[in-house]
């Protein structure tokens, strides 16, 4: 069975889509290519995320619960084909200490023993330094603190050491797709597919993905399927508690919108 | 607390910024983190298994002359485009230390010290890897060195014996800070005749290079007449001339800091141009790949 781990700095919009994940496709009856084959021993963790996700309310990182690695098993519908979706008992925060050369083995087991992966990014409009430097190119902000501190760097970067990191490390890992997370954000009209939406954000983030992996995906994705901040127009908790029923909220986005998603996981088992 | 500072930049240990006076008394005291992908030093360049031979460009010139501002300019202006004078920025093992230098520019003057002393123990050596529009590979290394070094540079040959990326680069850029163009007493003009004479007279100048003239921070040089300026252009050409062949084609007038996002600098524009376009790779001094390698350990 193919092994997939998911793995993203924080923030990143991994908890949320497990937390939608778990809530929409546990019971396989939504026609989507995935189905779960059984459910894990311990659900405790996944049914917290999915009650946050249910209630329309951000998915809660920092709840004290203890996180334990949790391994959903999927099978592809149509050719049976089985791939399991490894979920560390980490939180984002292991990978972002890498890039401070901080590598614990516990990361260092889940990579090895890895097929694929699915490697969550943060929306990101524009990079801290990029702003500053084409608004105002003399512009100084500060004394203090002068040392270069990881928030300092950009989110593209962070995610490209990230990347880099994995890609030299783990010949294992043969398969990569990416989800970029609070896609409803984006004007799909000015931007009718994620990889033109990549290219223009981060242009070396696009150039690196396609000139060095050998194989990868590219999805939006919306796990929470709105920004509960700012509800669109037209839509209530209540239509969303329908669309929720109907699996019709979360949905992901390559060239065209789909509420099917275990596709980015489906990707990982084709060719 | 001088000893505190030896240590420091005998990379005996990290430096620890002071608490400022208004800090809590128990607020954490920020340590210099090496992250991952930092530039390379001289020591670990060695290790570094490249599968293309880069074509090394140094950057000599003193502290404040606007190096490392040039550098994150460069790597920025390729970061953001999916191509930029016809290249394509497609990876690179030295994110950490782009960013460094970007980082640096937004810093006040007094910031500015505190990471450049540390700076100077993270490495100089940046390399980009980049594509052209027909898919051939192009492989750069920066050589951006700290600039109190080079002022250290004008006073000892011990010193100037161990700038090895001067003597081994392919391109040699030589900055000048053009700000200094407003001083009555032309300090620049001395520092660039005691530098160059020193690495001539220690053999340590490349001697095949091709030289480029960067005349930075053009846009400060605001309290002189047009006429004077071509004067001083004419005497840095004259001082380098002794030492170096340069073409005319080869000084540009350039504000590395000129990313206006509707207008870039047009000097810095032409100057990344002519870097990118053509290739230099000296083969005559070091037949192997692992030509920087070599030049490093020939050196010591």
């Amino acid at each position: 069975m193919d092994k997939c781990i998911i793995v993203g700095l924080p923030e990143s919009g991994k908890s949320t889509y497990i937390g939608a994940f778990w809530a929409i496709e546990k019971d396989g009856d939504t026609g989507h290519k995935l189905v779960c084959s059984k459910y894990p021993e311990d659900t405790t963790y996944l049914d917290s995320l999915k009650k946050d996700w249910n209630s329309q309310r951000m998915v809660n990182r920092s709840n004290q619960l203890e996180m334990k690695n949790i391994v959903l098993e999927l099978t592809d519908t149509i050719e049976n084909k089985q791939i399991s979706l490894c979920i560390p008992d980490f939180k984002g925060e292991r990978f972002s200490n890498i890039l401070q050369n901080n590598i614990s083995s516990e990361v260092e087991d889940w990579l090895s023993e890895s097929d694929s992966v699915l490697f969550f990014i943060k929306y990101t409009e524009i990079d801290i330094l990029q702003e500053e430097m084409e608004e105002n190119p003399d512009a100084q902000t500060s004394t203090t603190p002068t040392v270069l501190r990881l928030k300092d760097m950009s989110e593209w970067s962070k995610n490209i050491m990230l990347l880099k990191y994995i890609n030299e490390n783990y010949d294992n890992i043969r398969k990569y797709t990416f989800c970029i997370s609070a896609w409803d954000k984006v004007d799909q009209e000015q931007y009718p597919t994620a990889e033109s939406w990549l290219k223009s954000k981060s242009p070396l983030f696009f150039n690196y993905l396609k000139h060095n992996l050998k194989k990868y995906s590219l999805y939006g994705v919306s796990a929470q399927g709105l920004d509960y901040a700012e509800y669109p127009q037209g839509e209530t908790r209540e239509t969303i508690q329908q669309r929720t029923e109907q699996f019709k909220r979360a949905y992901v986005y390559d060239t065209e919108q789909s509420y099917d998603i275990t596709k980015p996981l489906y990707s990982l088992l084709t060719d | 607390m001088a000893g505190d500072i030896n240590d420091v930049l005998l990379g005996e240990k990290p430096l620890q910024i002071p608490q400022m006076e208004s800090a809590p008394k128990n607020a954490p005291i920020e340590v210099d983190t090496a992250f991952l992908y930092e530039a390379y030093t001289e020591d670990n360049i060695v290790d570094a298994n490249f599968d293309i031979n880069p074509e090394l460009i140094t950057l000599l010139g003193l502290d404040e002359y606007g190096k490392s501002t040039f550098v994150g300019s460069f790597y920025h202006l390729l970061r953001t485009r999916e191509s930029f004078c016809g290249f394509s920025l497609i990876d690179t093992d030295t994110i950490a230390g782009f960013e460094r230098r970007l980082y640096l520019r937004t810093l006040n003057d007094e910031g500015k010290s505190d990471v450049k002393r540390t700076r100077r123990k993270k490495g100089s050596l940046l390399n980009l890897r980049l594509i052209d529009s027909d898919n051939n590979p192009r492989h750069i290394l920066l050589s951006d060195g700290a600039g109190e070094t080079y002022r250290e540079c004008l006073s000892k040959d011990s010193i100037v014996m161990e700038q090895i990326a001067v003597k081994a680069a392919n391109r040699l850029l030589i900055f000048v800070n053009c700000e200094e163009f407003n001083e009555v007493t032309k300090p620049w003009k001395e520092d660039l005749k005691a530098l160059l004479k020193r690495f001539d007279d220690n053999s340590m100048l490349p001697e095949n290079a091709t030289v480029y003239v960067v005349l930075n921070k053009f846009d400060k040089a605001s309290e002189i007449s047009p006429e004077t300026i071509e004067s001083y252009i004419n005497e840095v050409k004259s001082i380098i001339e002794k030492h170096l062949a340069i073409e005319d084609n080869c000084i540009f007038r350039v504000n590395s800091k000129g990313l206006f996002a509707d207008n870039i600098d047009e000097g810095l524009t032409n100057l990344i141009s002519e870097i990118l376009k053509t290739v230099q790779v000296n083969r005559s001094l070091y037949k192997d790949l692992d030509w920087i390698s070599n030049a490093i350990k020939d050196n010591k």
